[in-house]
């Protein structure tokens, strides 16, 4: 499995419940409140086992995580 | 059959209390607050059994000393109709009805003592609605009630204890529904605060009795006697679902340890099941507690301690 903009995004809505609709690849998605805690971790173990990484507590911060385009660009330094 | 009595039966928190209430408010029946008198019945019967099929207790205590089972059931049974039919008659009212929310606890031996002396007015609610409400109710309490401290004895996630003792208790309530249709009224929580008027319209034609145009009403807002557990419903003054779908507040977490525990129970009694997630592996656990821990301490640096992207790539 990859990590892709549409599988982070069906992922959010299946499984964590958002509404995607005004969801866009830049979109703040943990600074926005848009996720509780809770629902963070999910998505992170999503990303890491999407992406096939596993990402280091330091890693774990807003300019890796907080957006779809972001996240997508972390995991692209990690495949690199 | 008979009509000397009615029994109101269910798990605890699953609005017994609000049938009580709305029962007491009939022109004929007395409905006093937990008298806790068939419970304590119950417990005074409790029969334990011991080597060789022997059960030690009271019945075979007296057994031994020569008195018949029957003869002593029927002596508890009068000593407790006896204090019923009392409060009947000084609320001048011709019957009476019970409701002790801990009688759920006991209900085999109960029917044992009433036999089909009484009419049954049974209630279910979501087991999840119901788990909540414990737990709001031991808050309350600073603590636990016995029948729920044994529960929790064995679980120590308090809400796994509480959907242990749902199951049980509504599970001798459906048992009792099931083997005494002609003798209980089977309805559900959600039914009785969706549309109390037909809900109780039923009730009443199945225990013998017509329904009271404005009884639902009227019924909360009218003092019924001060009785232990009423507490919730003195705080609203008509009947109300607001207290309906709480369990929603779970994290998917809880949902996942309870879903297994009640989906039997929820589908017999007419519920959905819950749909949850299966359990995290332990490795998976340990994964997402770190990670929960990385991301509390993200959300304390906030967006000015980020540190930049790709460190430690």
């Amino acid at each position: 499995m990859a990590l892709t903009a549409d599988g982070i995004r069906e992922y959010l809505a299946a499984e964590l419940g958002v509404d995607t609709a005004g969801v866009e690849n830049d979109t703040a998605l943990f600074s926005s409140n848009v996720l509780d805690s809770f629902s963070m971790v999910d998505l992170i173990v999503y990303v890491e086992t999407a992406g096939g990484f596993r990402m280091k507590p330091s890693q774990v911060n807003l300019d890796n995580l907080d957006s779809i385009d972001r996240m997508l660009a972390f995991a692209a330094k990690q495949a690199s | 059959m008979s009509d000397e009595g009615i029994l109101i039966v269910g798990s605890p928190r699953s609005g017994t209390t609000l049938l009580r209430r709305l029962l007491d408010a009939h022109p004929s029946i007395a409905c006093p607050g937990e008298t806790n008198v068939f419970g304590a019945a119950a417990r005074f019967l409790r029969r334990d059994p011991v080597a060789e099929g022997l059960e030690f207790g009271v019945l075979s205590g007296l057994a031994l000393a020569g008195f018949e089972p029957d003869d002593v059931m029927g002596r508890v049974r009068d000593l407790a109709f006896g204090f019923m039919e009392d409060i009947a008659k000084r609320a001048d009212k011709p019957r009476w009805a019970e409701k002790s929310a801990m009688d759920a606890f006991y209900l085999d031996e109960i029917r044992n003592v009433c036999g089909e002396r009484v009419r049954y007015v049974a209630i279910v609610r979501h087991g999840l609605d119901v788990a909540k409400s414990v737990g709001d109710l031991c808050d309350r309490n600073d603590g636990y009630l016995p029948e729920f401290h044994e529960y929790v004895r064995r679980d120590s996630h308090r809400f796994v204890a509480f959907a242990k003792a749902w199951v049980d208790t509504t599970g001798a309530v459906l048992e009792l529904a099931k083997e005494r249709p002609d003798q209980t009224v089977l309805v559900r929580y959600e039914d009785l605060v969706a549309d109390p008027v037909a809900t109780m319209q039923r009730i009443f034609t199945s225990i013998g009795e017509e329904y009271v145009d404005g009884l639902v009403e009227t019924a909360l807002t009218k003092s019924s006697g001060a009785g232990l557990g009423d507490w919730k419903t003195y705080e609203r003054p008509k009947v109300t679902s607001a207290s309906i779908d709480r369990w929603k507040e779970f994290t998917p977490a809880t949902l996942s340890l309870l879903a297994p525990i009640v989906n039997p129970t929820l589908e017999a009694a007419g519920y959905d099941p819950v749909p949850a997630r299966p359990l995290p592996t332990p490795e998976q656990a340990r994964r997402r507690f770190e990670l929960d821990l990385a991301i509390r301490a993200m959300r304390a640096r906030g967006p000015s301690g980020d540190e930049a992207a790709g460190d430690d790539a």
